[in-house]
């Protein structure tokens, strides 16, 4: 079992780091789209680097234009940076550090995700547009986070602990067993979801909506052959994208 | 069927089950392809970002002017009809079912086919929206899906519009020689007005500018591309006019509907300057015509024909700032606030030239807040201002103008007084004509005096070169 508890990490932080790398290559392979800029811009990588550290770790756009949000998704993003930077100094064995960074990391995890739930539950402005797998994601995240505070409660597991144990193939308690389990599980599965955002910003910001460069790319892409069925576009499965463009609309149009 | 009272589109109904079955065939089929490459690719990667990643948390509510100028009704927040094309997609195109229940009926078409034409494409949404997310991009790919593949879009646009501009030259229907007749015309006014003999060139091979107005300009307010000709000739720029198709008419109605459209009228107006091998183009007055030429056309041009191509607010800049326009602003002795029309100020960066040339030729400017990228819209965009068929235009002056007049108000709250005159300066001309509408329908120029007009006409009244009185005060 211990074995296998620890496969299942390893698997699932391969599956993450594939499953990222997976859905970064989907949008790096969509065609490079019509400018489509939106201002302002920040001037120079500089500006460009310090809106993005901004936007990550104070969340910014919502603490500007969301505020009653903010309060509960600072938490739950922050929660998340603090369980990861506990994980990535696991190897350091600056154990009061990371011990106490997956604690706090863990109730504002679970608290954040408690409150968004109750904000998709009952606010009239999100339950309209609360999907099944939204609230099955945020059942998870707070499964994922409120197990291991259990299992500390409980069994007197610390959550850092317990992750070294696992990842160097050693037993740990079984309730904290299965949060590494909800927690590594919910790690595989995150890129599949749009919660894989943290892939996808890059292409919003950097190559649609900060995008103002020459793209030759865009040549090839004229050669690609449109299928609409109207009319006035006189595609017919044969012309390219470039030969509809430089043709004129029929002069008489008749609806499909 | 409409989701509110009032419509764009005027969809006949269907009148048999077989009629409907045909009617969501097709519409699947254009959802289809607004997901294929091959078919969309101009705007594939921003709408799959939308679509697939836009978390729902209305972030971008409150930033939209239709959503909070309509007393927050839920079909106009901006993720209304993004959630429902996005459920569409999940269930169509992904056949995934645990992203929310939908039903694909001739109801549902009708909906989206109509909300996508309560969005005035500002993107003030996805400026908010922190994941990158642009639900006004739905809007336009919506209209685009209805056009490019069912052949439905407004016929002020399509019918009357685009397809008009392509056969005749201009979107106003207006041929080559009519519009030498009425540029003939406009110089015997400016000449006249102004003490400054004026002849609009056209067709000057090897010219350094070649200036496309919005066509309506000249049918509605003559005197913007007469200010405009006074200018350059005063300033000795050596310009010219095209007279081929489409080159003397900037608009390009596609950009806001149908990317074939759009193409095909970029690509004709950016033949006809580099057949006449001038050194750039200068898009006059109009935002939407700098948006299509200077931007979202960039990447369609092939090398030999990406020609420089300038907003009228930096030429007017550099003429005035240079000195070689000398002004009075003591002429301009009224106040004055500046729009900033969506097209040129969010969606190209230009904000600060116009604000220049206004800084140098008036002396009373009331800022509306907020400014800048940060504008509001006038509720005329994506084409709205030309639209008013059925009960449209109630909504646009009711619900998409409301926030813009409450800032207009705002500006001018010290000034209100009818005596005083005050000027809404809008260098775009369908945030003119939006205007117009705007307040003739709460009669604001009779009860306050508050008129409009665009920023050459301000240049222009304070040349010291020409004679005074060049803006008339006259209501149209």
């Amino acid at each position: 079992m211990t074995m296998l508890l620890s496969c299942l990490a390893y698997l699932a932080g391969a599956v993450f780091l594939a499953g990222s790398a997976f859905r970064a290559a989907k949008y790096a392979r969509t065609p490079v789209p019509l400018r489509w800029e939106l201002y302002p811009i920040p001037p120079g990588a500089a500006g460009q680097i310090r809106y993005t550290l901004a936007e990550i770790l104070l969340l910014r756009g919502v603490c500007r234009h969301n505020r009653s949000l903010w309060f509960r998704t600072y938490p739950f993003h922050m929660g998340i940076y603090l369980c990861a930077l506990a994980v990535a100094s696991l190897p350091a064995r600056v154990e009061r550090f990371t011990e106490a960074a997956a604690l706090a990391g863990l109730v504002l995890l679970l608290a954040g995700a408690c409150a968004l739930l109750a904000a998709r539950l009952f606010d009239p402005a999100l339950k309209p547009y609360t999907s099944p797998a939204d609230l099955f994601n945020l059942g998870w995240f707070i499964a994922a986070a409120g197990v291991p505070l259990a299992a500390f409660a409980l069994e007197g597991a610390p959550p850092a602990s317990v992750w070294w144990a696992v990842l160097t193939f050693h037993p740990a308690p079984p309730l904290a067993a299965v949060g590494v389990a909800l927690a590594a599980l919910l790690a595989a599965y995150i890129p599949f979801t749009h919660m894989a955002h943290f892939v996808v910003k890059y292409f919003a910001y950097h190559k649609v909506r900060w995008d103002r460069h020459p793209a030759p790319a865009v040549a090839a892409q004229l050669l690609y052959t449109p299928h609409w069925s109207a009319p006035h576009v006189g595609a017919d499965g044969v012309k390219t994208w470039a030969d509809v463009a430089a043709a004129n609309p029929p002069s008489r149009e008749k609806k499909p | 069927m409409s989701p509110d009272r009032y419509s764009a589109l005027a969809l006949p109904q269907p009148q048999s089950p077989a009629e409907e079955r045909e009617l969501l065939r097709a519409f699947l089929g254009g959802l289809e392809k607004l997901f294929r490459r091959q078919d969309n690719w101009t705007f594939l990667r921003p709408l799959l970002i939308t679509v697939e990643h836009c978390v729902r948390c209305q972030t971008c509510s409150e930033a939209c002017h239709i959503f909070t100028g309509s007393g927050r009704q839920e079909i106009y927040r901006p993720t209304y009809r993004s959630e429902i094309l996005r459920r569409l997609y999940f269930k169509y195109i992904q056949h995934r079912r645990w992203q929310g229940a939908v039903e694909l009926d001739w109801s549902t078409v009708a909906t989206l086919a109509e909300l996508a034409y309560r969005c005035n494409l500002c993107r003030r949404c996805a400026q908010a929206c922190p994941m990158g997310a642009d639900n006004g991009l739905v809007a336009h790919e919506l209209r685009k899906l209805f056009s490019q593949e069912m052949g439905i879009a407004p016929k002020e646009l399509h019918a009357a519009g685009s397809l008009v501009q392509l056969r005749t030259g201009s979107s106003t229907g207006m041929n080559p020689a009519a519009a030498r007749d009425n540029f003939d015309f406009i110089d015997q006014e400016m000449t006249e007005k102004t003490g400054i003999p004026v002849k609009t060139p056209w067709d000057v091979e090897g010219a350094d500018v070649l200036l496309i107005h919005n066509a309506g300009e000249v049918l509605s307010w003559p005197e913007n591309p007469g200010a405009f000709a006074v200018m350059l000739t005063a300033a000795g720029v050596s310009w010219t006019l095209s007279s081929d198709l489409t080159a003397y008419d900037a608009v390009n109605y596609g950009l806001w509907y149908d990317d074939v459209q759009f193409a095909r009228v970029a690509l004709r107006q950016i033949e006809a300057a580099r057949k006449l091998k001038v050194k750039r183009i200068v898009i006059g007055e109009c935002g939407h015509a700098h948006k299509a030429l200077t931007v979202v056309a960039d990447r369609l041009l092939p090398s030999d024909l990406n020609l420089p191509r300038e907003s009228s607010m930096t030429l007017m800049r550099d003429l005035v700032l240079s000195g070689r326009l000398p002004v009075d602003p003591a002429r301009n002795a009224f106040p004055v606030t500046l729009h900033d029309p969506c097209n040129m100020a969010r969606l190209m960066g230009i904000a600060e030239p116009q604000r220049e040339v206004l800084r140098a030729v008036c002396p009373d400017i009331r800022e509306m807040s907020p400014n800048r990228t940060d504008n509001y819209c006038c509720g005329g965009g994506s084409g709205f201002a030309l639209m008013s068929g059925k009960t449209f235009l109630d909504w646009r002056l009711e619900i998409a103008g409301a926030k813009k007049m409450e800032q207009v108000l705002g500006a001018f709250a010290a000034c209100m007084d009818p005596s005083i005159p005050k000027y809404i300066c809008a260098p775009c001309s369908n945030c003119k004509a939006q205007f117009r509408d705007l307040l003739a329908r709460r009669g604001l120029w009779k009860s306050n005096r508050i008129f409009y007009g665009g920023l050459a006409e301000l240049v222009v009244n304070a040349m010291r070169d020409a004679k005074p009185g060049f803006l008339e005060w006259e209501w149209r």
